[in-house]
């Protein structure tokens, strides 16, 4: 199935942020907006069971100047078996947030089961004075069912523009037989991760943040952050389980809010 | 199989010798901070922390950087260098990462500049000059190579990085010189299929995914007490 989401997030003279434009084809869909008095919540839904052989899904957000919102998802993304020798599923995903945007997208986590191969491709492009939150987590598989990393291939890449110019790349190509997996397994055999990218021009004044996101770990979840351009940090998460990485990245998403002197969004989720 | 000249022998190991001034001991890119997880203690676990993390990285980003670095100046084309340049640095996830590796590789290039003959590594400082994000180690390295055969510029930029570490080493675990030597030998016996291994990465697929030395750099960066500043 080649589906797609494309949305326009645009500041109305009021202050408040709405749909400019938008359009979607099947598996993708979008649930009605909700403006919760500061941001926009829009979430993003894949109305099938998940991502199957050969999907192809592109996703782009233009979030226009001065807009607010948050994009999220009402569930676990999910990639299933890709028989040998069958196309593996791709997603692409594009956000851009133009001056005095804000913009977080934080989809429910993605569930790779048995069998499964994925491409995901992330573009983030943000002017100077735009600010963003951009979180993605992984689960191992369907731990509950006994599944952990017996995915075939996941294949990774997002990259974090700042005013045009390239300033982090993530790429990597994950199986399980790999040593990094391995390695990460002897920590925690049910590994959960998650990556984060802050995009903000204020991050000179956030004094407490490296700190504050190493003091969150616990026995059980690690989680560190640096600052890696003059406008981006970068924020990994490591924990044993699902609940342990849903708190750590609450904790990411309150301390951004907070430090940045906005008021956490209801996502009206249950 | 490497087919190497005297000249071309003499010049790498002139340039990977710990004489050849680039300050890369005074760096030991997240591991001091494994130590202090208690995740690199004694002979073993270094030489896991070698096999499991240092070379499977350098075959996936440090190696194919070189290599691609290799390939520019082969062309003489500088400014294909210096998108190698600016995606060796964009690779790294943590400051102090990012940071060593600018700082070793500036240094390595400014010194490149006053004993080589090379145009290109004249120009290459000449940028790096006026531009302080340009200069970053891997990139330095395969530029430095130019006209050497590029599995020895990898087997050799290898080397250096896993000695770096060994160096590194008893500064921060109970390890004798002995020891240090053991795991240098048992690292670099996988060298040869690390450097085959990372001539296959294509530029686009250069990356690695090791978020327990991500979290390890991170974390030294605010550090209360390192001896390394990365």
């Amino acid at each position: 199935m080649t589906g797609h989401l494309a949305l326009e997030l645009v500041c109305g003279p009021n202050g408040v942020t709405h749909i400019g434009r938008q359009s979607f084809h099947a598996p993708m869909h979008l649930s009605k907006p909700y403006w919760d008095g500061r941001h926009l919540i829009v979430q993003m839904v894949n109305c099938t069971a998940g991502l199957l052989s050969g999907d192809v899904i592109d996703i782009s957000v233009q979030a226009r100047t001065g807009s607010s919102a948050v994009l999220t998802s009402p569930s676990a993304q999910r990639a299933f078996r890709v028989r040998d020798g069958g196309p593996l599923a791709t997603v692409k995903q594009t956000f851009q947030v133009e001056p005095g945007a804000w913009l977080e997208i934080c989809p429910e986590i993605f569930i790779p089961h048995k069998g499964s191969r994925l491409r995901q491709v992330t573009r983030i492009e943000a002017a100077s004075d735009a600010e963003t939150l951009f979180i993605e987590s992984l689960a191992p598989g369907r731990v509950g069912s006994a599944e952990s990393y017996a995915f075939a291939r996941l294949e990774w890449a997002a990259e974090v523009y700042v005013d045009g110019r390239l300033q982090v790349r993530e790429r990597y190509d994950l199986s399980p037989e790999q040593k990094n997996i391995g390695t990460l397994r002897r920590v925690f055999p049910d590994a959960y991760y998650a990556s984060c990218y802050l995009v903000t021009p204020r991050l000179g004044a956030l004094t407490d943040f490296r700190t504050r996101m190493r003091d969150f770990s616990t026995s059980d979840f690690m989680m560190a952050a640096s600052i890696v351009a003059p406008n981006v940090a970068a924020i990994r998460l490591l924990s044993a389980g699902s609940i342990a990485l849903r708190q750590g990245i609450q904790a990411v998403r309150e301390y951004c809010y907070e430090a940045l002197g906005r008021r956490l969004p209801d996502w009206r989720k249950l | 199989m490497i087919e190497l000249e005297q000249a071309g022998l003499a010049f790498l190991l002139q340039t990977s010798d710990a004489t050849f001034p680039t300050g890369s001991y005074a760096h030991s890119l997240g591991m001091e901070e494994m130590v202090q997880q208690g995740r690199v203690q004694d002979e073993a676990t270094l030489r896991d922390f070698l096999e499991d993390h240092v070379i499977p990285a350098a075959a996936r980003v440090d190696l194919p950087l070189v290599a691609e670095a290799h390939r520019a100046v082969g062309r003489d084309d500088i400014e294909d260098l210096l998108a190698v340049d600016h995606l060796s640095g964009v690779l790294r996830p943590a400051r102090e990462l990012r940071a060593a590796s600018l700082q070793t590789g500036r240094r390595r290039l400014a010194m490149l500049a006053a004993v080589s003959s090379l145009p290109i590594i004249r120009t290459y400082q000449d940028r790096a000059a006026i531009d302080p994000t340009i200069g970053h180690h891997a990139a330095v390295w395969g530029a430095a190579c130019r006209g050497l055969p590029v599995r020895a510029a990898l087997t050799a930029y290898l080397y250096q990085s896993l000695s770096s570490y060994c160096a590194a080493a008893p500064k921060l675990i109970r390890i004798g010189q002995e020891g240090i030597q053991r795991v240098l030998t048992a690292a670099l016996g996988g060298a040869m299929p690390t450097v085959e291994a990372a001539l296959t990465v294509a530029r686009e697929d250069i990356g690695w995914f090791d978020p327990l030395v991500d979290i390890a750099s991170m974390r030294h960066e605010i550090s209360d007490e390192r001896l390394f500043i990365s």
